[in-house]
């Protein structure tokens, strides 16, 4: 009955999509030379695309057979070497154990004061609260007084949320961080920011005072 | 060089196969005359529902082979060895493994018989249980499938790599080596490229990873946040979530990274895209409360899904039979498995749990279950059935985000 229910709906789903006009000039091109200025990091470059005659050796293969040749799926660890195919490196430096550290460039004093100037969020929000001013306006004379500095701001989430849309909250939170520094007078190109989602958090507890630890953009000095 | 033996393999697996599959339906003694060695076996079950469970008994069967059975045919809707079996699948007395299935509804009546004469006895198993499943559910049986996730290993670490395993989470090997973050695993088995975001260089950068090779690139590493890839059914295009122009939105680019295509422009954010198996449409998160919203993969006006009984549905997969889109309800902090009409209609509740993705025959869904406290577990879902058996990974530490190589 259920199927049948399914089936009906689909049918009217197509013929509404059928009778919706498209936009042929919607489509929006983006070039990999379109970033917005500020937020280009000088770090890895979209690689060129590959001939399509790569992808078309397989696709002649039934299914089960390619899946058979899994069982002997190299595991992506051999890239300090840089060899992929188009030179560009995803190489990095060795992390064994731990993100890299950005290097700062003042010193740990400083790096405690933007520590201490943490700003935390409401439940599913990415509102600046007044309670966090103080904190911003801190981050703001650290800026001014350390001309040559620049930071990322990284949005953090709580654990109460699918984790893709944290990830996306995480950004939005680092996002109206950022928005505020500008607005206070910072400029844009000294402001980068990233989403940790909810992969990071400050408190590992369940009561409402630990997420609220977990709700939070942090400030981190960058080279 | 692995990509040339992978090559080698995949060119010659096909003549093994058939070779196998002719051994497999050579005649047993018993068997009735209609299954001579060169015809294709002609199965007659009587229709069973979708929805029921069907008991069967499993006779003469132990050790790998038995839990390898058991685990098959419980993700599919059967229930085996409780009791009064509607089918009975019989070992074979001798001349190797295999078995003959029987209907005992209304008398019993022989309606299959195999033997298999190459593979590991795991792969044997798998095998016999997908020839049950397309006997009597008539549908492709997943025993030779396998899922794509991301382990927290240890759990507590901190620290994330991505996995392959079959899909009922045997033979689990790593893909990455990295100990960082890692996220949002995609896949096209017939490509034998995955995607994922990787946290290596300090920003989460949406990196291609060729599966045969171990070759990785860079897909998309603007400033903010590169999330959510996605490849298409066909292996050609990829969508995922830039917050390159500040605001999160839709994109498109080649397999390979390159021409990259906004497709929504909302002040909302985007999150988490999912294709129809078309590869004609795209299934996104959008709007002030999250639901699910279709646009076409050529562009055009993003349309909301009608979703009733749902009020803020994330990380959506398409049925590769076109016909439901699995989301996760959020309810505060509780996480249900929902499906919806991929036309839009009547959310049905699944299961609590969340992030599901559909396997090949779209009938069980493989998902992330939260247990005590911080563990994470992945399960395995039978959708008509609602039958769930989690996946034996626990030594890897937080299993989630799985995704189901269509």
């Amino acid at each position: 009955m259920m199927v049948r229910f399914s089936t009906l709906l689909l049918a009217a789903a197509l013929l509404i999509s059928a009778g919706c006009q498209r936009k042929p000039g919607y489509v929006t091109p983006v070039g990999a030379t379109d970033v917005v200025p500020e937020y280009s990091d000088g770090g890895w470059e979209i690689i060129s695309e590959e001939p399509a005659t790569s992808t078309t050796t397989y696709t002649e293969v039934p299914d089960s057979t390619v899946i058979d040749s899994w069982d002997s799926t190299p595991v992506g660890s051999d890239w300090s070497d840089g060899s992929s195919s188009t030179g560009q490196s995803f190489t990095g430096e060795d992390t064994t154990g731990s993100i890299p550290e950005p290097t700062s460039l003042i010193g740990s004093r400083d790096e405690e004061t933007l520590a201490a100037n943490t700003i935390y969020f409401g439940f599913d929000s990415s509102t600046i609260r007044q309670s966090e001013f103080a904190s911003l306006n801190n981050v703001v004379a650290f800026l001014q007084n350390n001309p040559g500095a620049r930071i990322k701001v990284e949005g953090h989430c709580d654990e109460r949320g699918t984790s893709a849309y944290n990830l996306a909250l995480g950004q939005r939170r680092a996002a109206s961080a950022r928005e505020y520094l500008i607005n206070a007078g910072i400029d844009a190109s000294r402001l980068s920011t990233l989403s940790w989602g909810e992969d990071r958090p400050a408190a590992l507890g369940k009561t409402e005072a630990d997420y609220a630890k977990n709700r939070r953009a942090e400030f981190v000095l960058v080279q | 060089m692995t990509s040339v033996k992978s090559i080698r393999v995949t060119v010659s697996t096909p003549v093994l196969l058939a070779g196998m599959l002719m051994t497999t339906i050579a005649m047993l003694g018993s068997f009735s005359p209609a299954l001579a060695q060169d015809q294709p076996i002609v199965v007659k079950v009587d229709p069973v529902s979708t929805s029921d469970i069907i008991p069967i008994r499993l006779s003469g069967y132990s050790g790998e082979a038995y839990s390898v059975l058991d685990f098959d045919l419980s993700v599919v809707g059967f229930r085996v060895n409780g009791s009064d079996p509607s089918f009975e699948l019989a070992a074979l007395d001798e001349g190797g493994f295999g078995g003959i299935l029987y209907d005992l509804r209304g008398g019993k009546k022989q309606v299959l018989g195999k033997r298999y004469n190459s593979g590991s006895a795991r792969d044997m198993a798998h095998a016999l249980a997908d020839d049950v499943v397309a006997a009597v559910r008539k549908v492709p049986g997943i025993g030779k499938t396998k899922i794509l996730f991301r382990c927290e290993s240890p759990a507590g670490s901190k620290r994330f790599e991505i996995y392959m395993a079959d899909f009922d989470g045997q033979n689990p090997r790593p893909i990455t080596r990295d100990r960082t973050v890692v996220r949002d695993p995609s896949w096209n088995p017939v490509t034998g490229m995955a995607y994922y975001v990787s946290y290596l260089k300090g920003n989460p950068d949406i990196i291609a990873h060729n599966l045969r090779s171990g070759q990785r690139s860079v897909i998309a590493n603007f400033g903010g946040t590169n999330s959510g890839p996605a490849i298409s059914p066909d292996g050609n295009r990829l969508a995922m979530i830039l917050s390159r122009d500040g605001n999160q939105e839709l994109y498109l680019s080649s397999a390979s990274g390159g021409n990259f295509t906004r497709l929504s422009f909302t002040s909302q954010m985007e999150v988490a895209p999912c294709w129809s198996p078309a590869g004609d449409q795209i299934c996104v998160t959008s709007g002030a409360r999250p639901m699910l919203h279709l646009v076409n993969a050529n562009g055009g006006q993003m349309r909301r899904l009608q979703m009733a009984g749902a009020s803020h549905a994330t990380e959506p997969s398409w049925s590769p039979d076109g016909r439901w889109i699995a989301f996760t309800q959020t309810n505060g902090s509780r996480f249900s498995v929902y499906v919806v009409p991929a036309g839009g209609g009547d959310c049905i509740n699944l299961v609590s749990g969340e992030d599901p993705s559909w396997s090949p025959n779209s009938r069980t869904l493989v998902f992330t279950r939260r247990v005590g406290g911080d563990r994470r577990v992945l399960s395995l879902l039978d959708v008509p059935t609602k039958q769930v058996k989690d996946l034996p990974l626990s030594s890897l530490g937080n299993c989630t985000q799985p995704t189901w190589g269509n």
